[in-house]
This record gives C-alpha cells, structure tokens and sequence, in this order.
C-alpha cells in the first residue's frame, strides 16, 4: 500500500473523529479490507455447506460426532402417509423439499407495503392468504357509501383468508369489510370513566347557566357545547357478528372438531396469521379481529378470533373455528361467545398472585381466551 | 431549595453514545435515568404550557416506541443541533424499544435544550403505559424493577402541553377542547399532574378534526371529543393562529390534511405496530408565511410528482398540492427502517399476539456465525 493511501486514510480518520464530535449517526465503516473478504468467503462456504440437504455422500463419508434425530413427523392417525399428496396450485411460486416433499414457505417479503401471496393445495383444498397494508385514505373514501359510522383504526380491507373445494366449489372467507357489515346497530358498553365524565360535563354546564344568569357571556366556543350531541349511535366496540362469508349449506350438527387429530404432532405444511381490524379504543383497550390457520396432511384448522378488552369494563371473545378433513371433504364450524367482567378476571389475578404484572396477562389473547366462561356455542358441519 | 446543576456535556454525550452507537442499543442504568429525568424536571419547571418556537422546525408526530425509525427521520431531516425538533408526544408503548425511544429523547432534550422540545400526548401517562406495553417493557429490561418506569412517567407531568410556531401555528397532541376557547386558558393550566379523564387537558391529547362535522360532537364511546371546521375556524380567528398541527391519527399516507391546510395530521411511526404497512413522515415548516390566499389544497394526483418538483417543495409547486400544506411546509415522508423491517419478519407481536419469545431460537452453527438470528418461518399449533 502506498503512502498516499496511508495519508488519505489517515486524514478520514481524523475527519470522522471531528464529525465524532456533533451528533452523528452510527454507521460510519472503514472500507473493506482483505481479511474481511476472507472471512465473507469463510461465511459463504458454510452458508452454501449448511443450505445443502444431508445427501448419501455426506452419510458415506461418515460426519463425525452425533447425528440429532430427525424429529419424528409419523402421524398415529390411520392412513397418513409419511409424504402425503401435496400439489401446487398455479400462481403458487413455493418450492417443494426434494426430501420430504414439504411445501417451503418462504419469510414474508421484507418490502413495503407487505405483499405476499402464498398459498397451498392439498387433496381438493386450495387456501389462499392475502396479507396488505392498511387501508389508504382513497379507499376508505370509497367505503363512505358502504359504512355509516366510524371505520376502526387500523383497517387491513385488502387481506383475506379463503379455502375453497375446487371440486363441490364449496368456500368460506375471512375478510375485514364482511366482518364491519355484521356489527350490531350500537353497543350499551361505554368506557370505564363514563359517568363521571358526564357528571363533570353536567355541572360545568350548571356553572354556565349560572354564569349566563349573572353576566352578558361573550359568543364563544361554548355555544357549541349547548348543542352537543354524540354523533349516530354505532357500535364502537367493533363486535362482529361474524362466521365468514361461505357459500356453503351449514346445519346445525352434532360432530365437534376432533380435537384429538389437531393435538397430534403432524407436520404443519402452511401456517399464517393475519390482522384483519383493530382499534385501540381511544386507548380504553383494544378491539381486534385476526385470523390464523395452519395446514396439516389430512386436515386443516382456521380460527378467526375477535377480541374485545375494554380496560376496567369487560372482556369479550368471539371465535370462529374452521375444521376441513380432506378425506371426506367435511367441514365443521365452531362458533363460540365468551364474556366476563374485568373487574372479575382481575380479582383471579391477583388471588394467584401471578407476576406483577397482570396487564400483560390482559394482553395474551389465550390466555384471557382459558381464563374466561363460555357463553354461547354452535357447532355446524357440512354434512 | 434544589441547588440548580447541570450535568457535563460530557456524560450526556456518553448517553447518546450508548444508545446510538450500539446495536442493538445500550440501554440506560437506573441511576442514569433517574438523574437525568430530575434535570429535566427542574429545567421544565420554567417552561410554560404553551412553548412559542419559531421556524424553522421539523415536528414529529407519534413514535410509539419505534427507535430505529426515530434515527431514520434524523437521517432523513438531519439530526440536533443542526435542525430543531419539537415532538409531539407518544414517545413510548407499543414498540418493542420504548425505553430506548425516550431514553434518546430525553438525552436529546438536555443536550440541546434550545433545539430539542417535547410535548406531551396521550401515552405520556401511567395508565396508559402499564396497559399497552411501556411498563412491561421496563420489567423485561430492568430486571423486573418498576423503578425507571416510576422516574419517566414522573418526568411526563411536566412535559408541555403545545407549542406555538412564529405564533400563528398552534401544535399539541390531539386536538380542541369545548371548554377552551382562548390558549391563554391553556396556558393557565397547571399542567404537572396526571393526565385527567375530562378537562382542556385531556381533550387537547385526546380529540380529533371530522370533516364531517361542524361544531363539536361527543364520541360515542361516552367520553372525548370529535371537532368541526366551524370549531377550529373560531379558535383560529380568535387566537389569531393560521393552523394547526397535530398528531394522535394512525393513516396510511402518513399525513392527512383537514380544510385545505387548516389541521394537518402528522405521523411518525412507519410500519406501525409491525404490521400496518403505513409511510410516516415529518412537517417541515421552513419559514411562515402571512398570505393565506395560498393556501394549499390537496387537488392534485401524487403520481404527478416528479423528481424535480421537490427542488421547490417548500413553494407553490405540484408537491404542495398534493399534500395540502401552507406556504413554507413540506412534509417530508419515509417508510420504515431495515431494522423495523427485520422486526416484522421475526413476527414478533405487539399487544399480546403471539408474543413468541422461542423464536429467539439458537438456530444452526451458521446463523450464529452470523451473528444473526435465524430467520425462522413462524409456525403455531394453535386450537
């Protein structure tokens, strides 16, 4: 290396330590030197060694030291095959393992807006996921026509979860939109500090009455206050009433969700999760609807899940469970409502004393979801 | 009598030091924290309610814990002291980094206080903040110790409640209030308290413009304000203000403009929960202008924008149009940083959904090479 070179680094040495000196963004780097080309190539050596899949000659060549177990994905259910039918429907880029035949999902796409489409077939079943941003202001003017009230915060309009029978053309979807038009005309909750904000709101006016009786009061802001009303009644908790938007004859049915082949470790072929709508509450809580669902051999379960805490008022869950056995084409849906007073969950807490910490309990969907009493459940199948 | 003191440039350069130049970032020792917010108190003492600032000035909408995309709007604006910041609060719950977020901010402030100013919003509160995340965050990082949530949210009841630009601007947090017509009542407040449930106080972190509306409305979720075009025309007229800026609104766009520049939203936190997929951005506010007559209106199509128009972003160009701003403001939009990108794909959760610390994993021999975590492809076995 030439001296000038020398210098030159010198010299920006000293620049950046000068630049040190004000506030300045991390990030400054020397430039590459050779033993960092060295060390790349090291690093892409075993990136490329790790990504190949554990051939006949690595076996032959005997790896030393101990070899971890495969983990055992055998299914105990009658007639799973250990690589089971799985096809790619069209417009699905997903490779398939040339081991076991496993659909790899590849990480969502680190580019914004999220834009990612995967999707999987298997036997008849083909399930679609549609994961979006936010709404943006053109769009939600368009739902002006559409929704007379409100819209909650965050709408993800453009995601979707969809399964379809390519052959019976039977569907079921999960969308934000269809879930708003399901919500009930207005709701009797109101947040926790209600009345006293009322009673506050009360006496102040009583003070401007008696203010206006005293003395000439100057036309100002309050005479908006004398017409103050709530806007159109609405439900603002966003509770929907809602169990998809399906083409398929659902009648009332006997058979519950065989939870015995969803416990079992199959292998998970696609799994994906979603938010649909939420809202904050103005910070008395969170509204949220979401779903997930997860694709197994010979079945597959969907949950679609609202959730509803309005911080010291009440807790509220509905769900929609979605079982498909590929074998027989039957699907089973499970609807329950759950309910229960904050102030009671809370109470059960602190009698067990868990952590110090019981709001962050509050935020563990499942955990409020085992926590709280059922209310309401129907269970429906296509068969 | 508290013996006024200052700490050395030196040590709160250290700070910003830790927290910059680190990743991820140092976060800051409990003594630390204390002392610094005790400074900051006694500095805040003096400052009014309503801080007068003048242009030019960048203002900064909601955070809400997202640090990295804090250090991309200095990237992006240039960072203190060579651009002056106010911010308008909710610095913390929700993101994964709300102690590092105000950690920075409060460093910041005392290193420059004449370039640095922070108002208060709705989330600088402690209910707030032990139900939507900043509290729980502190118990993970501090070792289960409640104590540097107990210093920080002692400093946010002497946070400001606005600010005034070139005293034509008026900029807080939420929005107008029924019971305040004039800033001097405002002003008048005493302020270093907990955030009310009713009051100017709370509606000025609290209400929102409707372009709907008129005058005011009650929410119908039983407290809190939406507010009309007649409403922020008088208190415009009577304080003899052009605008104003708030904060408080999630939307897409990362701004929205209300009545052709009157009310302008502003929000800074990209991708917003990891999941919205939204832009952010930041008001620049160059210089004020006296002419209204310009008044921008949002009447023109984004895709019109070309490269060269945002030489004269500030001026009457394509720009302003579109994005509905007076003469002298540009709203300077960004999407979210790599490292908010990375967040996201790790599928971390905000609010309680799937808050999967497992995936933390180990991982193989050359993801740790790496340094990297792996970047796993979450799967669930939910029911």
């Amino acid at each position: 290396m030439s001296q000038d070179n020398q210098e030159q680094s010198v010299s920006s040495k000293e620049s950046t330590s000068k630049s040190k000196t004000v506030f300045t963004m991390p990030g400054n780097r020397p430039g590459i030197q050779a033993v960092h080309v060295n060390a790349a190539r090291e690093m892409v050596r075993l990136h490329t060694q790790g990504r190949r899949p554990p051939s006949s000659t690595t076996a032959s060549t005997a790896v030393k030291g101990p070899v971890p177990p495969l983990p055992s994905t055998a299914s105990s259910f009658p007639g799973a095959s250990p690589h089971p039918h799985v096809s790619i429907p069209e417009g699905c880029k997903n490779p398939q393992c040339t081991h076991c035949g496993k659909v790899i999902i590849p990480a969502p796409q680190s580019s914004y807006p999220i834009q990612d489409t995967p999707a999987i077939a298997v036997k008849n079943w083909k399930i679609y996921t549609i994961k979006k941003p936010i709404l943006n202001s053109t769009e939600l003017e368009d739902l002006e026509a559409r929704f007379h009230f409100p819209l909650p915060e965050m709408i993800f309009g453009n995601s979707r979860v969809k399964i379809v029978n390519e052959v019976s053309g039977e569907s079921i979807e999960f969308n934000a939109l269809d879930a708003l038009d399901s919500l009930d005309s207005e709701s009797h909750l109101k947040v926790s500090y209600h009345k006293e904000w009322l009673d506050s709101r009360r006496s102040e006016r009583e003070k401007k009455e008696k203010e206006e009786r005293g003395e000439v009061e100057s036309r100002d802001l309050r005479e908006f206050t004398d017409k103050l009303d709530t806007i159109e009644p609405y439900d603002w908790t966003y509770s929907p009433n809602y169990k998809g938007t399906t083409n398929i004859k659902f009648s009332e049915s006997s058979q519950e969700i065989p939870i015995h082949r969803l416990t079992q470790p199959d292998p998970i072929l696609f799994f994906d999760e979603a938010v649909l709508f939420e809202d904050e509450l103005a910070d008395n809580g969170i509204s949220i609807l979401n779903y997930k669902i997860r694709v197994m051999p010979t079945c597959l379960l969907l949950l679609c899940r609202f959730y509803l805490r309005i911080d010291n008022v009440i807790f509220r869950i509905r769900d929609t469970r979605v079982f498909v056995d590929f074998d027989q084409d039957l699907v089973i849906r499970d609807y329950r409502q759950q309910e229960y007073e904050y102030s009671e969950l809370l109470k059960s807490v602190q009698r067990k004393s868990i952590g110090n910490d019981p709001k962050k309990l509050f935020r563990d969907h499942d955990w409020v979801s085992k926590n709280i009493p059922t209310i309401n459940k129907v269970v429906e199948s296509n068969q | 009598m508290t013996i006024p003191y200052n700490i050395p440039i030196s040590d709160l350069d250290y700070c910003l030091e830790q927290l910059l130049d680190h990743k991820p970032p140092k976060i800051l020792p409990p003594e630390t924290i204390q002392h610094l917010c005790h400074t900051l108190k006694t500095q805040l003492l003096s400052v009014p309610n309503i801080m007068p600032l003048q242009s030019p000035i960048s203002i900064v909408g909601d955070i809400h814990g997202q640090f990295h995309d804090l250090l991309e709007i200095f990237q992006i604006g240039g960072s203190p002291p060579s651009t002056n910041y106010l911010f308008l609060g909710d610095y913390v719950d929700r993101g994964y980094y709300s102690v590092e977020t105000i950690s920075l901010l409060i460093a910041l402030k005392l290193r420059y206080p004449d370039r640095v100013f922070l108002i208060r919003g709705n989330h600088e509160s402690r209910t707030i903040t032990t139900n939507y995340g900043f509290y729980t965050e502190v118990l993970n990082k501090y070792n289960g110790s409640a104590e540097v949530w107990t210093y920080i949210t002692d400093l946010f009841d002497y946070l400001p409640l606005g600010a005034t630009i070139d005293g034509k601007i008026f900029a807080a947090h939420g929005g107008l209030s029924p019971s305040c017509q004039q800033l001097d009542q405002i002003r008048a407040l005493d302020r270093f308290r907990e955030i009310p449930h009713d009051g100017i106080m709370a509606d000025l972190v609290w209400s929102d413009p409707d372009t709907e509306i008129l005058d005011f409305k009650l929410s119908p979720r039983g407290a809190g304000y939406l507010f009309g075009l007649d409403v922020i025309n008088k208190f415009c007229h009577d304080n003899d203000l052009m605008q104003m800026v708030r904060a408080h609104q999630l939307c897409n766009e990362g701004y929205t403009s209300y009545w052709k520049g009157k009310c302008l939203t502003v929000w800074s936190a990209p991708n917003y929960c990891y999941r919205c997929g939204n832009r952010a951005s930041v008001l620049e506010i160059l210089y004020y202008s006296g002419e209204s007559k310009s008044m921008g209106e949002p009447n023109a199509n984004e895709n019109d924008v070309k490269y060269d128009d945002y030489k004269n972003r500030f001026e009457d160009s394509i720009v302003h149009k579109v994005q509905g701003v007076l003469p002298g403001q540009f709203f300077n939009i960004f999407e979210a940083s790599p490292e908010n990108d990375e967040d996201t794909s790790k599928g971390k959760g905000v609010n309680g959904i799937n808050s999967d610390e497992e995936l933390v994993g180990n991982g193989d021999f050359f993801c740790s090479y790496f340094k990297e975590r792996p970047r796993k492809q979450h799967v669930e076995y939910f029911l």
